[in-house]
């Protein structure tokens, strides 16, 4: 793996993602491994994909890890924080040291410090004229990004609207604004299929979230599809964790 | 439901794309809990108000079957229906022909319906059906969080974005607690924190949280 360089990486996870989107595919496992790809390309330790909702709220509908830490903090970072700021102005909001940003944000500061992220880049998700979300990366380190990954990032923040309006066209062309909650409600699926396998399994929720996407992959259906199966209870809790326990974590 | 139309500008948002979608004149979204007890969250005018208010007078109607069948109910001839004999007596007197009822799904649960009506009689056909069920499921996490504020519930919590993923684990898990689908766990779960004054989010905190289990809860 260390006989990849960073251009093939890049390369490679352009490659993919136009794979991705040739096939019939799960939006949120799509974001998920786009942002799994931008900790592995650029300097930075997680990520979350935001969409905006119905009422003009951001929402996290896909992130590098199911971790709390990193969940809160890129929650927080949508109310009142970089995420909000760069849907708001559609610009990007470069955070080069979060330990400067408490009399602005202080809860986004003071979460964002606890986790250990001192750096934040949020880039505005666009589509023509309209900011539809936003892409949140976190660094480990104080630092700003590079004008060249920089665009690597703006790049895989393009591909994700891409996915998100190319998924629904695969079903039928419909409104831009359908596709986006769509993708929410598939969202929304997830979480409380993740309610039923923590509770029948006494597993953790980023556990659980592992579960669903193993069941999901071994039976070759979507998330959605696996998260809806889980909740109506069209299988047991037991089923779907049966293959993650078998081969955890198959990363 | 004592919402005077057309001022509270959240909910116009929200109702705004099926006036503009679907060939409807009125609209009125509502959320439900468990007893149908309801608060409307929009109603784009007085027939739309006044036919959300039937179902909650009478205990009968197609936003009600849309809300327990968690499907839409379409009524493209109120004149020519039988099945809410209640409902139809006032319903007739109003200016509306047609009625079009959505669930709004929160994923998989149920939380609440919209009603469409329209003046002159006729169906929906396939694609505007889809468009309804379509867009009541974008509008569901919206609707609800205004029903909350609008009920001054959860005010006290200044960052609703935060308490969305708990809640939605936590009707899985209580799903599963109670052996109930995820609309009535959501709905006990409203009920609890209703009956114990406090907000939706502390009680899915707490169940997600393992503090607290509705399997061994009594109320």
């Amino acid at each position: 793996m260390n006989a990849t360089s960073r251009e093939d990486k890049i390369t490679d996870a352009f490659v993919a993602m136009t794979d991705a989107l040739m096939q019939d595919y799960d939006i949120v496992e799509l974001l998920s491994t786009l942002l799994a790809l931008c900790t592995d390309i650029l300097p930075v330790r997680a990520g979350g994909i935001l969409l905006v909702d119905a009422a003009g709220e951001l929402e996290l509908v896909a992130s590098s890890s199911e971790e709390a830490a990193v969940v809160e903090t890129i929650i927080i970072a949508a109310g009142a924080g970089p995420c909000i700021d760069c849907f708001t102005s559609g610009a990007p909001v470069i955070v080069a040291d979060v330990a400067a940003t408490e009399g602005e944000w202080p809860r986004f500061y003071a979460t964002a410090i606890e986790q250990g992220f001192r750096s934040a880049y949020a880039l505005p998700m666009r589509l023509r004229d309209e900011v539809v979300g936003v892409m949140n990366l976190l660094g480990s380190e104080p630092g700003t990004l590079s004008e060249r990954d920089r665009g690597v990032a703006q790049a895989l923040a393009d591909i994700a609207v891409l996915g998100i309006l190319h998924e629904r066209n695969f079903r039928k062309p419909e409104s831009i604004s359908e596709q986006l909650h769509l993708t929410l409600d598939s969202r929304i699926l997830i979480e409380q299929a993740k309610g039923v396998l923590s509770h029948g399994e006494r597993l953790t929720m980023p556990e659980a979230f592992d579960a669903l996407r193993g069941y999901a992959r071994a039976n070759g259906i979507t998330l959605r599809v696996a998260a809806e199966r889980t909740v109506r209870r069209e299988a047991t809790s037991a089923e779907i964790v049966a293959g993650y326990a078998a081969e955890p974590a198959a990363e | 439901m004592t919402l005077i139309p057309g001022i509270d500008h959240g909910g116009a948002r929200l109702a705004a794309p099926f006036l503009q979608l679907l060939p409807i004149d009125g609209v009125a979204i509502s959320i439900l809990n468990a007893d149908r007890r309801a608060s409307l969250v929009h109603a784009s005018d007085a027939t739309a108000a006044r036919l959300e208010e039937i179902h909650f007078d009478l205990g009968e109607g197609p936003a009600f079957d849309a809300f327990d069948s968690e499907s839409a109910v379409l009524v493209p001839d109120l004149a020519s229906a039988d099945r809410w004999p209640l409902f139809l007596s006032d319903a007739l007197l109003l200016d509306a022909a047609a009625v079009f009822a959505f669930p709004l799904a929160f994923g998989a649960a149920c939380v609440g319906t919209v009603l469409c009506y329209r003046a002159q009689a006729g169906g929906l056909d396939g694609t505007d059906v889809e468009m309804g069920v379509n867009l009541a499921r974008a509008v569901a996490g919206p609707a609800f969080r205004q029903a909350m504020i609008l009920a001054g519930d959860d005010t006290t919590d200044s960052s609703p974005i935060e308490m969305r993923r708990e809640v939605h684990q936590a009707t899985g898990m209580v799903l599963l607690q109670l052996d109930v689908t995820a609309t009535d766990a959501f709905a006990r779960m409203r009920a609890y924190a209703f009956s114990h004054g406090v907000t939706l989010r502390e009680v899915a905190r707490d169940v997600v949280a393992r503090r607290l289990d509705f399997s061994t809860v009594n109320d």
